[in-house]
Parts: structure tokens; sequence; C-alpha cells
């Protein structure tokens, strides 16, 4: 079979097991051998480590050691005697040996059982490292950048001091128009007297002409970040986070819209979800919709989360307004295309089950450690 | 906007559908639904009762005993009120087991001594109205026994709560919602018949028009012999259903037609008009004017008004003047009737601060049309039946009015754009029942021409969502369209991943991310005043609370804040950490930073924004072990997202926020100081309530990072090196990392086979093994002892100890020669 190679090996090589020494059958003749043999016997029975063992060896079979010596006895013997001296002598020699290594492994043996007879609790842990966390704010936000990416989208950001143009003007949202009430804007005192508008975003929608200013269709970005509304209740903080879709081609219609966003909702809360829309009005879209998804909770049964009624209102979306088209220099006439916005902390509260607002932006560590990664 | 089903229910000409199914159908129209309420169920059980005759009660001055006649038989009831009505008369009789609106129950019982039958009610118990004085007597021609709820319609109703974006003007009265209803369920819609005008005498001098470009039509019409008294029960009844307080007919009136049309009237008292006639015209500048809810507003030019012969009457589009105002003893009555310009009123309300039911239609832009006509129609058959006026005169002036748009509709692009299916015949269909005037021309395309009630419907896109309207947007069916040409891969975007490798390093470093406010109070910054200028802070036109209020230039305040708070809860440890924006105008000419890839050109007119890593450490009490901790959280940070650098002593210069002898840097290799950390100034930690904590705060400049290089792999020495401790007294204010810094230097400009490098297990050249300070933080006058470890090799072989020692002694000379006369104190060798 042909593999992807690795790059590394050419060959591979196979090691043999190394076979066991022989052992002994007969005790030897000459009675020094025998003598030389018994306290060995004798000895190797107390050594009780690798150190003792290795101590004996030197006093057995080193250059000067007792058996070693016995050598030297070998000159004084005819040559008969001289010959079955000699194989006794290397058998007691092999004979030791083995001993020392059949008795070094017997210590291996038995320090290894020890080793696994220990017990200790370490069951619980006294002083574990702190562990850090993200924003469940940064949590979300990844998770839906994650899924954006995988669709295809580049990731846009944009400036949170906007001028008034692109946050309004460019977006169909003319000065002295009741819609520009829709979103309470904090506007900016300018550094100098220029008479020029700025804003905090009120939404991440700028990021949709900054986009379409910089290049020619097709467009596929997702924009997330802060964005700003004169607005505090129990309900709303001042600051908080946006995401918004953008989508321009040729031919672009609402059913990709409905598509993209059910697509979205499967593989953000990891089921699959229906998508459905509401009309609604939004200044930069025309049709304008609200789009709500099937409560991942009781899967449309009815339950707290989605106050019984099935459904949880996710955002806005709609198909981009001729105007806005205009605004960027794209002719309505030739290409048409989606957009999409809603809140980050809203959706980090329903994935996180969180249900007081104010938890997110308190810094309470108690809250932050709740979640961590 | 709040609709009732009863009155919404007359204008159909099929039956309402129940509330649940009407209220999706609403919404699915647009027209969100928020609430539904049932409200006057109780009046099903109140019953018109007759006074048969009424008797003192024997055991209290103020009491009374009525004998009533509720259809079936006689009662007596005891009753407190003093308008019970002669015998004959009619009244509201709430018998036993009752429940009223506030959950009082109504039951059989003694009234001092004398049993009691149930309870004569007012308005205001039965919730039919705001009087609570005395109880509600009805018409004497109302028949006994008959149930409230169906003596008057609308005592017992459903009210729909609906949220109507602001490209609906139509939908702000009870004919519009009733409109889109109708044209949804393809059912007749049943508009009120009104007599009209007839034969009223053209008045040509009753209204002068001074200002056509801002209005654009006005009737005015004069009546006369009113007297004005209170309206019907079932129009009070409605008003108060509806939100409104019922006042008076006229004003009534106006007000009934306004939720009904949509359209808002105006009655003046024509006696205290001056001439008895009324002008449109431009305020004069520095005009005055007392409007209705007690303010004397002082007008400009570009205020719209209605003058009489002199001075202004009302603000046009907005509220009446107080003094115009109909009152009790009116007799003569001028209805108006208008169309004002959107803009104009709008721009005046906010000038002015006046939110009006009156200026928040006129502002979306009311119906010049049809609408308007009916509407004046309306108004004064009601005045002729309610007051009795007879019309004396009348005259009507016009303007400029937006002219119709004529609207080409191709049905193949709305399929297109909708991704559903849609006709011509189909579109032509729906368009019509939504009172659009279509044409169709041969090729198949349709010439519409939208109704003057939508001023909404402007370009073909308007008319597509009509129709997705009416067939109804779960008609549209997910489907996914290929892009026309292979998408560009995404340009690496550094901001992004600078913030995401932060965060990444810094939970790692068991920290906690939190997300600030991105504007405080200016006062926060004070500590920044000599860094950031108050000048350079982005300042709020229009903060949320009186305060001065900017775009934070700074992360401290923010996490300090957070630290407070979780000091006060009892935390025993602070660990939170920031990566977010600061914000300042750019100083001089140089270039602003705008984050995001898009750039446009008139971006230098926006703030820097520039993205920053703030953490904040802190133990109650600890040492300076807490900061050199934060010190290395930065440089790990830094390290992680792809840099190289050390920490180091602070740049020179003033570091707002930190304790100016307990601070810190981190310097990447060109040089550049990347991160600051340090201790917290103590002035901000007892600003923030932590006395008593080592707070140790390290930021990092993550907007000055330009891309981290890919790093190259080192070979690993593979010859023994060499290493020398040196021993050194340091004077106090003389970091270590400058006296590594300068052995560094130093060895890199000179040439030789033996070199300061990398240690056999991959130690730093220099390192700092050791501090000590001595007894009680005492030695040798304040010096501290410092042990750095010097690691030398040469190339390809082993470095000899003759070798090491020449290079080692020419360094330590020239080291503490190049300190000897630092004005801190010598450096000495020990
Ligand atoms: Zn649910």
């Amino acid at each position: 079979m042909r593999r992807w190679p690795c790059g590394g090996c050419r060959r591979l090589r196979v090691v043999g097991r190394v076979a066991e020494a022989a052992l002994l059958c007969s005790p030897p003749v000459d009675p020094r051998l025998r003598a030389e043999r018994e306290r060995f016997i004798e000895a190797a029975r107390k050594a009780d480590d690798d150190a003792a063992l290795y101590a004996l060896k030197v006093e057995f079979l080193g250059k000067k050691g007792s058996l070693s010596k016995l050598r030297s006895v070998m000159r004084d013997l005819s040559p008969a005697e001289r010959k079955a001296f000699g194989r006794d002598f290397n058998t007691v020699k092999d004979e030791i040996e083995a001993l020392i290594d059949a008795r070094r492994k017997e210590l291996a043996k038995r320090r290894r059982a020890e080793e696994l007879a220990r017990w200790e609790d370490v069951s619980v842990v006294l002083d574990p490292v702190p562990r850090g966390a993200l924003h469940i704010v940064t949590q979300t936000w990844r998770r839906l950048e994650r899924v954006f990416e995988n669709m295809g989208f580049t990731v846009h950001d944009g400036p949170h001091v906007e001028h008034g143009k692109t946050n309004f003007d460019d977006l169909n949202i003319p000065p002295d128009h009741p819609a520009r009430d829709m979103q309470d804007t904090f506007f900016v005192v300018p550094p100098t007297d220029d008479g020029w508008e700025r804003v905090l975003r009120t939404h991440t929608s700028p990021v949709q002409i900054r986009t379409m200013l910089a290049g020619p269709p097709p467009v596929r970005v997702v924009a997330l970040g802060q964005v700003y509304r004169r607005d505090d209740d129990a309900t709303h903080t001042p600051m908080f986070h946006q995401i918004e879709g953008l989508y321009v081609d040729r031919d672009v219609s609402m059913a990709d819209l409905k598509a993209t966003l059910y697509h979205f909702v499967s593989a953000v809360f990891e089921t699959d979800l229906d998508v459905r829309f509401r009309p609604s009005f939004f200044p930069f879209v025309e049709p304008g919709a609200e789009f709500d998804v099937r409560c991942p909770f009781c899967k449309g049964d009815g339950c707290s989360v989605c106050k019984r009624t099935g459904w949880i209102e996710l955002g806005g979306s709609g198909m981009v307004h001729p105007a806005v088209f205009e605004a960027v220099g794209y002719d309505p006439e030739e290409v048409s295309g989606w957009a999409f916005g809603f809140g980050i902390d809203r959706m980090a509260m329903l994935l996180h089950g969180v249900s007081d607002l104010r938890l997110l932006f308190d810094g309470d560590q108690r809250f932050l450690e709740q979640f961590p990664c | 906007m709040l609709i009732s089903a009863t009155w919404l229910s007359s204008f159909l000409g099929d039956e309402l559908p129940p509330p649940e199914r009407t209220a999706e159908l609403v919404t699915g129209l647009g027209l969100e639904v928020d609430g539904i309420e049932e409200v006057g169920a109780h009046t099903r059980h109140v019953r018109v009762a007759e006074v048969r005759s009424v008797a003192p009660h024997p055991n209290a001055n103020r009491l009374r005993i009525v004998r009533i006649f509720d259809g079936e038989r006689e009662l007596d009831i005891v009753c407190g009120a003093p308008n019970v009505p002669d015998p004959g008369g009619k009244v509201a009789f709430a018998p036993v087991g009752t429940e009223l609106p506030g959950g009082l129950r109504i039951e059989a019982r003694e009234i001092r001594g004398v049993p009691s039958a149930g309870m004569l009610c007012s308005e205001a118990e039965l919730d039919l109205g705001p009087d609570e004085n005395g109880i509600l007597v009805l018409e004497p021609d109302a028949p006994a026994g008959r149930p409230l709820a169906e003596y008057v319609p609308g005592a017992h109703d459903v009210i729909f709560e609906l949220s109507v974006t602001p490209n609906r003007p139509d939908a702000l009265g009870h004919v519009g919602v009733a409109r889109d209803l109708a044209a949804k369920l393809a059912c007749p819609l049943r508009l009120p018949e009104t007599i009209g005008f007839g034969e009223v005498a053209e008045q040509p001098d009753l209204v002068t028009l001074e200002a056509p470009d801002a209005c654009g039509r006005y009737f005015g019409v004069a009546l006369e012999g009113a007297k004005v008294g209170p309206s019907p029960l079932e129009a009070r009844v409605r008003l108060h259903r509806l939100g409104l307080r019922p006042i008076s007919a006229p004003v009534d009136i106006t007000n009934l037609v306004l939720l009904e049309w949509g359209q808002p009237l105006h009655v003046f008292d024509r006696e205290r008009l001056k001439g008895g006639v009324v002008r449109v015209r431009r305020a004069r500048g520095g005009e005055r004017i007392e409007v209705l809810d007690g303010r004397t507003l002082t007008l400009c030019e570009d205020d719209l008004v209605i003058a009489d012969a002199e001075d202004p009457v009302a603000l046009a589009g907005i509220m009446g003047g107080a003094a115009s105002a109909v009152q009790s003893d009116t007799t003569r009555l001028l209805l108006e009737a208008a169309w004002f310009r959107p803009a104009i009123v709008r721009k005046a309300a906010r000038r002015h601060q006046i939110a009006s039911d009156s200026s928040h239609r006129f502002e979306r832009g009311v119906d010049h049309g049809f609408g308007l006509e009916r509407a004046a129609a309306r108004a004064f058959d009601l005045l002729r039946a309610w007051t009795g006026a007879r019309p004396v005169a009348r005259c009507e002036v016009r303007g400029e009015v937006p002219a119709t748009p004529r609207i080409r509709f191709r049905a193949r692009r709305c399929t297109r754009l909708l991704g559903i299916s849609v006709s011509v015949d189909e579109a032509q269909e729906i368009l019509g029942r939504l009172g659009v005037a279509v044409e169709r021309e041969s090729g198949g395309d349709l010439v519409c021409a939208p109704p003057t009630h939508r001023p909404d419907l402007q370009r073909e896109v308007d008319l597509f969502e009509e129709v997705l309207r009416l067939k109804g947007l779960d008609a549209i069916e997910a489907r996914s369209v290929v892009p026309s040409k292979p998408m560009a891969a995404a340009m690496p975007n550094l901001p992004r991943r600078l913030r995401r490798g932060a965060q990444d390093a810094l939970a790692a470093r068991g920290l906690l991310e939190i997300v600030g406010w991105a504007f405080r109070p200016d006062a926060d910054f004070a500590f920044l005043d000599d860094v950031v200028p108050p000048a350079r802070r982005v300042r709020l036109k229009n903060p949320l609370r009186e305060e001065p209020t900017v775009m934070r230039p700074h992360l401290l305040p923010g996490l300090l804040a957070a630290a407070s708070n979780n000091a006060a809860r009892g935390a025993r440890r602070i660990r939170l950490f920031e990566v977010g924006r600061v914000y300042t105008w750019p100083a001089g000419d140089g270039p602003n930073h705008v984050a995001g890839p898009v750039r446009l050109g008139e971006d230098d007119r926006l703030a820097d924004e520039r993205q920053m890593a703030g953490v904040l450490v802190g133990v109650p009490s600890g040492d300076v072990d807490v900061l050199r901790g934060v010190g290395d959280v930065c440089l790990h940070v830094l390290e992680r997202l792809g840099y190289t650098g050390s920490t180091s002593a602070p740049p020179p210069g003033p570091l707002a926020g930190f304790h100016p002898g307990l601070v810190g840097a981190v310097r990447l290799a060109d040089g550049r100081w990347i991160a600051r950390y340090g201790a917290v100034h103590p002035d901000l930690v007892a600003a923030y309530d932590l006395g008593g904590w080592t707070l140790a705060y390290g930021e990092i400049d993550l907007w000055a990072l330009g891309p981290p290089e890919v790093r190259k792999a080192r070979p690993i020495p593979n010859q023994p090196g060499s290493s020398r401790d040196l021993s050194l007294a340091v004077p106090p204010r003389v970091h270590a990392a400058e006296i590594r810094d300068w052995i560094l230097t130093w060895a890199q400009g000179r040439d030789g086979a033996v070199r300061l490098d990398i240690g056999d297990a991959g130690e730093p050249p220099v390192e700092v093994v050791e501090e000590y300070r001595g007894e009680g933080g005492e030695f040798e006058g304040g010096r501290r002892a410092v042990l750095f470890r010097l690691h030398y090799r040469a190339d390809g072989r082993t470095v000899r100890d003759d070798e090491v020692d020449a290079l080692h002694e020419t360094l330590v000379a020239a080291l503490l020669a190049a300190f000897g006369d630092d004005p801190r104190g010598p450096l000495r060798r020990r």
C-alpha cells in the first residue's frame, strides 16, 4: 500500500530479541572452585541492590577477584587436569555472571512491585493554579467569527468614532429623518470646529459602506465589534457588541439570506434549527425583515427562554437598499445583496444562560471565572 | 400605538379573527404586535339599572338607600355617591359576584346595618374613564338590564400594542391597520360614512397660506353655536382604552380622528383668534407663544406657525397655543386639517423638544389626499353631532405636496431579488389590493402609482416588499447561491490576530478578561493630563449623565474600577485583563490610526483608536515579585505573539499611572519600548479605595506592533561552553537590566574567537541569578548585591579557560569603568 511519505524514514528495521543465557547442569570437581561457587551463592543471596551486586562481581570476577586469582592454579596442573579445571573454571565464571544477572532482574522486579504497591491520595488539589478566562462576549464573538469564516466570509472591523455620514447618510438614513431616532446616538465633540459630524457608531453597518467603498463586488464580509447607543436600562447598555454580515454579488436573493442564516444558527447552536422572517424596517435594507430562530433549548415546544413562543428573536436583516449601493458607487441594477445584524451580548447570554445583562460589564471575578478557557 | 379590536373590526367587511390570530397576521404584515390585553371583561356582568327610589340611610348621614331595577327585579343598594339621579335615571350596577378591575369582588353585605345587594359604580371603578367623583350616570334611554359590555361598544375589548416602524405613518391609525389587514384577508374595507362640508360657504380669507413650501394643504372650517360638554360615553371609553384622557367633545373629536385616521387635527376657539382668521406662515425671529403644555417658546424664523391676524396661535403640526385653546365657554370653533412638510415639523419639534402625538405623525408623513379629506369631514360631522355647532364658513388652500411617484415594477426582477416566484398577474392583484394604481404595459411591466397614504413607497424595491408582505415571508425557501467568481482569500488582519493572541496568552496566565466601558468620566483620567492633555481627549457631546465624559484614553481606570468592586466583594486576589481600544485625537499632523483594514480618505478627521492590552494583578499585601510577575506576563504575551524582547528599565520620561520608582518595561529586540509595567501609583490606589493592596499594572501597546516575523531556528551548540559568575554591588536606582544590556551591547561590538553566547543548557548569555539586599534590606549603603552569570563559547570547539578569563576580565573592567562615574553611584565588584 502506498502512503504519503513522512519525510524521515527510508526503511523499517526489525530488532530481534536477545537470547537468554544458558543454565548450568553439574557442579565443578575442584574443591577450590566449588568453595568459591558456594561462597558466591551465599553472598549473592545477601546482595540487596545493584551496587551490592556490582561489588560482588568485582570481588569474584574482577581482575584481582577471588575467582580470577584461581586461574593461576592452572600453571601447577597436568595438561589433562588443566583442561578439566579450565572447563570448570569457565563454567563457574559463566554461572556467577548469570546469577548476578538473574539477581539483578529479580531485584528490579521487586522494586517494580514495591513501586506499584504505593498508594497516595491525589484526589484533591490543594493549591490549584488560578484559571484564566476569556469574557463570554469574546468567546461568543469567536464562535460567530469561526462559523462565518468557515462559510467564506472575511472578517472586517472599523472605527468606533465614525463619520455621521458613514453611520447614517450613506446607509439611507438622511438627516431629519425619523429613522435617525431609532438609535439614539452619542455625538462627539469635534477636536476643531470643522463642522464635521462625528458619532460613536450606533451599529456595525458603517463597515458595509467601508467594505464596498474599498473594492468591487463580490463582497462577503462580517464585522464584529462595539457599538454605542444612548440607552441605559435593564435590557440595554450604552455600549454593546454587534455582528454584521454583508453579501453582495450578482443575483443574491432573500432565499440565500435565509439559507445563510439557517446554516449559521445551526452551526452556532450545533443543532438543526429553523429560521423565520418577520417583515420589519431598517432604512438600509428593502425588503427588511427581523429573523427569529427556533428556540434551541426547547426545540420549539416553549420554555422560559423563548417566553413560551418556541422562537427567539435574533436580529434584523434584509436586501441591501439600492440607495446604499448608490452611495458606494455600485449599480443596483447590476448587483444585489443582503445584510444582517444582531447583538453578540444577547447571543452570549442565550448560550450561557445569563439573565442579567449587567454581569457582562461588571468585571465580577466570581462571574468571569465561571467560563475558563 | 394601541389598537382596539372592537374599533378595528368595525372597519372590516369580515369578522376579525380571534385576538391571537389577528396579532399573528398583523405582525406578519410588519406591524409588530408587542402585547395583547383583554380589558373590561367585568362589563359583561355590570348592568344598566334604573333608579326607582332614593331613601335616607337610617344610620349614616352620607349614605342613602337606592332602590334600583336591574331588568329583572328591584334591589336595595346602599350608596354614598352624591350624584344618584332621580327616579327614572340610569346607573351602572355591579351585582353580587362581579369582580371589578381593582380585584374588588362584590358581595352581599350589610352597610351600617342595611343590607346592600351590589354596588353602583363610578367610571374609575369600572375602568371606563378617569372620573372617580360620583357614580356613572347613563343616558335616560339606556335599557335597564342590558350588560354594559353590550350597551357601550368597546367597554369589553382587546387592546393590541403595536410597535410601528417609522416608515409606516399610515399604520398610526385604526383605518390604516384595518386597510393592511383587509388587503391581507382580501376582504372589503368599510370606512366610516361622512356627510361632508356640503353647502358650507367659502370664505377665502379664512385661511391665508404664506409658506406653500412648508404646508401642502390646509382646510379651515368655522363653526358657531357650539356647546362644549363631555363626549358620549362610548367615545370617552374608547379614548380611555387607548390611553388618552377625555377632555371635552371638541378636543376628544380631534383625538378620536387622530386615532382613527392617523390624521392630527386642531380646533381653535375662533373667538380668541384676532380677526377670526388664520395665516400659515414662518415665525418672526423672537416671537413667543405659550403652548398647551404650559411652556412658553421663543420661535425662530425656521419655525412654521399658525397665526391669527397678529400672533402665532399654534406651532404648526406640533402643539396648539394656550391662548386660543377651546374652553368650556367656547362657542365659535375653527377646525384645522392640514399637511405639513415632515422635515419642518421634525426640526421644530427637536428644536423645542416637544414630542406630541401630532408631531410624531407629521414627522413621518400623513396622508395629504383622501385620508386628509375624510378625516376633516369626519371631525366636522362629529363636531356638529356632539356640540350642536353649525358651519358658517370654510376655506381650503394648497401648497406643495410630494408628487406621486410612478414606479416601474418588473416581476422577473422581483422574483430574482426575493427568491420566490412572483407572476405579473399576482403582483398586479396584490398591489391593487393595497390601493396602488397599476397600469400594465404591453411588455408586461407594471407602472404603479402608490396611494397618498403610503409615502414610504418610492422605489421598485418598496413594491417588492409590499408583494412579499402580503404573500408572507414564510414563502421564502432557504436556497444558497454560489458566488459569481471565487472570493479572494482574506487578507491578514493584524490587529485582530494580535488581539486574539494577547487574549489567549493572558487567559493562559490565569487572568480573567473584562469588557470595560469605552467611555468614562473625564475626571477618571486626570492622572494623564501630562501625557494626554485634555484637548486630545475624545469628548461626548451628549453623555448619559451630566458629568463630562470621554472615550477612554487609557485602560487603567476601567481595570481599577473593576478591581475596586471585586475587593469590596471580598476578593482575595485581583487578576484582570482587558484587550481593547483607547481613543485620542491625533497629536499634530501625524496620521491617525483607524482600526480595521478599510480606510477612507476622510478618516483623517477621526480619532486615533489604539489597541492596548492591560493587566491588573493585585494581592492584599505583596512585594516586588508581584510587579516582576506582571512584567513577565507582558514579555510572555509578546513572545507568544511572535516578538523577541526582554524586560528592561523603563523608558525616560513620565509614566502616568505608575509609581515612579516601581516601574519597568518590555523592550523589543529593535530597542522599542512596547510594554510598561509596575506598581499602580499610590494616588490611584487610594482613589479607588484599594489602600493596603499591592497592585501591579502592565500594558502592552499592541497597536505599535508590526507583523511578527516567523521565528528561525538557532543551531544548538554541540561543544561545551564556559561560564563566569560576576557579583556586583549595584547602587540604588541602577537597574540590573541596564547592566545586562550594557554587557550585551559591549559584547556585540567585539570580534574574537570567544564570545558571549547561550549556555550549555540554553540559558541566556547574561543571566541574573541572585539578588541580595542584606539583613533588613541594608547592604553597603543602600546598594544591593546582584550575581550575574555570563556564558562564553567558541565556534566549533571547546572554549579554553585562559581565553574566557581574559575576555571576562576585560569586560568587567570596561563595565566598572562605564558605570564608574554614574551619578547614581559607582558600580563595584564584590
Ligand atoms: Zn424555548
